[in-house]
């Protein structure tokens, strides 16, 4: 009944001069933003991640979406099939 | 007639100026701290500037006890945000961050889905039975910043009672008896 998108991904990056004296954590996420006729703007997180530390700050991941990938549906009945 | 005269003598030998400048004085320090409150919520734009966090769901980024500052605007609310808000039919604002974001064209509105960065599942459960997604009125602000540990003063206040009476007795004691 739903179309989920489900997907692998190879994230890599380097963001170690994000990390200045007063850096607590460094919170990184991957979003998909598209647009559908009824709303121009959707933005649906699809992982996200916590950085400690400069030396954990050079990472390489191969993971599959952590939030599922799927359009915002009006009936809200429906929804209800998801919880 | 003794009697009388005694009581007037006792009541005359108040220093009425002092006991008023003890009650200006306090009145004094109440006042201000409205007044700070009132213009922080002016100048941030959110009626809860200041919040305390209560529980562990955004750790290690917050942890119980530290304070956030709060900061409303009309700017979009967009994925990666922490934002405040309210749950219909509870007290307590809650603090967590955006995951998913649903912008109408027709109205503008903006559905909203957040989730505490320590949690394992989105908030669908802390919402009023039934709502799946929150609203523009249900945000109250945007956290702007952080204060580790100050909070604990209000996290022990509330919880033991007889804390903050001793507190406030102790400061008042402290307001009376000092000389100017």
């Amino acid at each position: 009944m739903f179309r989920s998108v489900s997907m692998t991904m190879n994230i890599s990056a380097n963001l170690q001069s994000l990390f200045t004296w007063n850096t607590k954590q460094v919170f990184v996420f991957l979003a998909a933003e598209y647009e559908t006729p009824k709303k121009p703007l959707n933005q649906i997180s699809l992982w996200d991640g916590i950085i400690p530390s400069k030396d954990h700050a050079k990472f390489w991941i191969h993971t599959s979406n952590k939030y599922r990938f799927i359009d915002q549906v009006q009936n809200s009945s429906r929804m209800q099939l998801l919880a | 007639m003794g009697w009388i005269g005694e009581t007037v003598d006792s009541i005359k030998s108040l220093q009425i100026r002092q006991v008023l400048t003890q009650a200006v004085s306090l009145g004094m320090i109440v006042t201000s701290a409205l007044i700070i409150w009132k213009a922080l919520m002016c100048v941030t734009g959110s009626e809860s500037p200041v919040v305390v966090v209560l529980s562990g769901s955004m750790e290690p980024g917050f942890k119980r006890g530290d304070i956030l500052f709060l900061h409303m605007s009309k700017d979009p609310i967009r994925a990666g945000e922490i934002v405040v808000f309210n749950v219909d039919g509870r007290e307590i604002p809650i603090v967590h961050r955006v995951i998913k974001v649903h912008e109408r064209e027709d109205t503008g509105e903006v559905d909203v889905l957040t989730k505490g960065d320590n949690n394992y599942g989105d908030d669908r459960l802390l919402y009023a039975h039934g709502q799946l997604w929150l609203q523009r009125h249900h945000i109250m602000g945007r956290a702007v910043g952080f204060l580790p540990y100050v909070g604990w003063v209000t996290i022990i206040m509330t919880e033991k009672p007889i804390i903050k009476y001793i507190l406030i007795g102790a400061l008042g004691l402290l307001v009376i008896t000092s000389k100017d």
